[in-house]
């Protein structure tokens, strides 16, 4: 089988991230070797659910290619170069098992093969890790990525609400109506100002004079409203001055 | 195999690859299989099955699956040898568990 998923061309997601690691375990695995564990690792890493168990897979291969390229080493050592090209099983078979550990202390009686246990390829590690903290350091930012919105205050959706309108009629002959209840006097007109002034929020006074009053009456409700602390005034229905 | 089978220096992660052959020695488990089942990082799972296969305990096969037609590569599978069930077994009930003992 070729190395299924290793094509160079292939993007560098962070889904085929550990594919490529198997990939690059498998090929540093001895050479007679390399079909057969890329292949049985593929098969396997399909089998891991998650990309951080398929990420873990992989380096984890990582470093059985270590191990069985030390084995392997020390095997054909150990074989005593009897053979060109020994095939997996002799190989492994050598040394099946009665010599020390892989990473052990415990020197083995040859300086050929002490030497061997000291040969181990930390390069593929470093590499890989690389790669990792290059791709946590491109995903991450990504993944916190926010925008901020300066929503409005709260105090601005209050204002969407209609004030409180106080209609506030000015007949022809000066006479006042506080939202069709008439004033008696100016200062019953005064008392209803004061009050409305001191509402929070201050509701709008909206003037309707008749078209016919004269502007003496309007400019004292005017000035009553004025001195009265009334801060919204307007004129209202004012389309029928221009009759 | 056909390969006299030799001793194995017996780990705890090798103690859990052969324990899990040993629930069904005629049953042939992947490297997946054993990955999920007893914990063994792939790192560690990897080297001894190759180090048992090699040693004569295990024998290994390809999936009887065309890789372009199931669109994956195939497994290998991985099962015990007579030889290497027997000397599990030894070790096993010499643990005093005495798992799959033949008869």
């Amino acid at each position: 089988m070729n190395q299924r998923g290793l094509a160079p061309g292939e993007g560098v997601a962070v889904e085929d991230l550990p594919v490529r690691i198997v990939g690059y375990a498998a090929r540093s695995a001895p050479a007679i070797l390399i079909e057969r564990l890329a292949e049985e690792w593929l098969a396997d890493l399909r089998e891991q659910s998650g990309l951080i168990a398929r990420l873990r897979f992989a380096i984890g291969c990582v470093w059985a290619a270590g191990c069985i390229r030390h084995d392997h080493v020390t095997a054909t050592t150990s074989a005593g170069n009897t053979s060109v090209r020994p095939d997996a099983r002799s190989v492994m078979a050598a040394r099946a098992y009665h010599g020390p550990p892989l990473y052990s202390r415990h020197s083995e009686s040859s300086a050929q093969a002490a030497s061997a246990m000291c040969d181990i390829n930390v390069t593929p590690l470093i590499d890989v890790m690389l790669v990792l903290l290059a791709t946590l350091i491109i995903t991450l930012p990504a993944m916190t990525h926010a925008v901020k919105l300066n929503m409005l205050p709260e105090q601005a959706t209050a204002q969407t609400q209609l004030p409180e309108v106080i209609n506030l009629d000015i007949d022809f002959d000066g006479a006042v109506v506080w939202n069709g209840a008439a004033m008696h006097d100016p200062a019953q007109l005064d008392n209803y100002l004061q009050s409305a002034a001191r509402k929070d929020p201050q509701p709008e006074l909206h003037l309707r004079p008749d078209p016919h009053v004269k502007y003496d009456f309007v400019a004292r409700v005017l000035a009553a409203a004025q001195r009265n602390q009334m801060a919204n005034i307007g004129f209202a229905d004012t389309p029928a001055f221009e009759e | 195999m056909g390969r006299p089978s030799r001793d194995v220096r017996m780990s705890f992660q090798t103690l859990k690859v052969l324990e899990a052959f040993l629930e069904n020695p005629a049953r042939e488990r992947s490297g997946a299989d054993i990955h999920q089942r007893g914990g063994l990082a792939s790192g560690t799972l990897y080297p001894i099955l190759l180090r048992l296969e090699s040693a004569g305990w295990l024998i290994s096969r390809w999936e009887a699956v065309d890789p372009s037609t199931a669109g994956r590569p195939r497994k290998r599978l991985y099962r015990l040898t007579a030889s290497g069930l027997s000397r599990s077994s030894e070790i096993f009930a010499s643990f005093n568990l005495g798992r799959g003992v033949p008869a």
